[in-house]
Formats: structure tokens, sequence, C-alpha cells
């Protein structure tokens, strides 16, 4: 596998991960208005165990990318690297309380 | 022809209230309080903390409240941290919950991982750091209510 299909496929897995974390809070809302709080608990480790993994996903990418030379960040890698901390910038923000 | 039945057996009312994990703070439904704890669930699985927060009158508007998303709860004497799970009701810093008056109730719920058995005393810490937190020390909740209060008694429908 080549640099520009292993950046392209950190950023459709960072990209799958925003979506499965948005299903897990829809999931963890709707079990909130039923109070099942022990369900919660459960839902809510699977959801950080994914979120650990993305950031530790984001900010291996992260070293890699700040190490390329100019010329390497304007290239196809560098730019769908540049895309994926775009998607990813307000992560913190936006997960669940 | 062999039946088996099994025998039921009637637990002894120590039984009963051991059964019952919620409980319920005899001053959990004081109104006049700016700020309860109105009851503890321990189970096998989380802890969950039920409290009242009544908006404060010296703001005009009641102000606003939030939670640290690191607040924690430790059994007293232990240094072990239990940190938070999920806030139900309450936003997480540094997202602001605004009250449209003073006087105005929260009820919030807040989450945490299970405690040791026969933890009897606990201090729920949001942050240990100069300003307005939400820290309660040394709550011995294990001779707290084990009914609720009379206010949450669903009414029978007759």
């Amino acid at each position: 596998m080549n640099t520009i299909e292993i950046a392209h496929n950190a950023h459709l897995q960072a990209l799958k991960s925003l979506s499965i974390l948005k299903e897990y809070e829809m999931h963890i809302y709707e079990l909130i208005q039923e109070n099942n709080y022990a369900e919660i608990i459960k839902e809510k480790e699977k959801y950080y165990k994914i979120v650990d993994s993305l950031t530790v996903l984001i900010s291996h990418l992260h070293e890699k990318y700040e190490a390329f030379s100019p010329q390497e960040q304007s290239s196809e890698e560098g730019q769908t690297l540049h895309r994926l901390f775009l998607n990813t910038a307000n992560l913190d923000e936006t997960l669940m309380p | 022809m062999e039946t088996d039945i099994e025998k039921t057996k009637e637990k002894t009312i120590r039984e009963k209230q051991q059964d019952h994990e919620i409980r319920y703070n005899p001053e959990g439904a004081n109104y006049k309080a700016s700020h309860t704890v109105k009851c503890i669930e321990c189970t096998d699985e989380y802890t969950r903390i039920d409290f009242i927060y009544k908006a404060p009158t010296h703001y005009i508007n009641g102000g606003w409240v939030q939670m640290d998303r690191n607040c924690f709860i430790r059994p007293v004497g232990c240094e072990t941290r239990y940190t938070l799970i999920q806030a139900i009701n309450i936003p997480i810093s540094p997202t602001k919950h605004y009250f449209n008056r003073s006087g105005e109730y929260l009820r919030y719920t807040l989450l945490f991982p299970a405690l040791p058995k026969n933890t009897c005393k606990i201090d729920i810490i949001e942050k240990e750091a100069p300003g307005t937190y939400f820290n309660f020390y040394n709550i011995d909740f294990s001779a707290w209510m084990t009914i609720p209060h009379a206010g949450d008694r669903i009414l029978s429908k007759n």
C-alpha cells in the first residue's frame, strides 16, 4: 500500500468513526430518555474507546504531517491528511457531554 | 410423578432494605436549599447521583451552571477517583445552562462507575480549585432513607 492509499484509508476510517460516534450518541440519548443507566454506562465505554482510537490515529497522522516538507504537504497525500485534520479539528467540542 | 417446586422464601425486612440500592437524602427534598444531593443509587454497574440546584437570588436571571468534564467521586479516606461517565440535564463546561429567573430549579443527574461495596461516605468533586465549583465533602449516605421522597411517588390514577 502506498502512502497516498494509507492517507486515504486513514481519512475514511476517521470519517467512519465520526459517523459511528454520532450513532452511539443517538442511542445514548434514547437510553437517557428510558432511564436505562446500566446500558448508558456500557454504551459510553464503547463510545470512549472509539474516541480514544480516533484521537491516537489523528495525533499519529499529525506528527507525520508535521514532518513533511512543504512540497510533500501540498502533495495528494498531504492534502488528504489536511482535509482529515479539518474534519476533526473540533472533535473535543463535539463529543457527547 | 415427580414435581420440582421451588419454595418461595419471604425476605426479612433487613434483606428488603439491603435490596434497596437507592438512598434518598432526608434533606434532598428541602427546596429552600440552594444545592442538594437528592439521592444516590449504587449498583454493581454504576453510581447515579441526582441533584437539585436552585438558581441563586443574587443574579437577576438566576445566572448559569455547568459541570466540569473531569468531575469525580471518591470514597472518603480513599484516593481512588471515579470520574464522570455521563451528565444528564446539565451541560459540560464550556457550555452553560442559563436560567430564566432566580429561584428556578434544575434537576440533574451524574453517572459514575460503580463504587466498591460497603462504601458509606463519598466526596463529590467537580474541581478542587479556587472558584465556585460544585463540591460536596464527606457525604454519609448510609443512614439515608430507602423510601423515595413523598413528592416523587407516582400517584394513583384513581
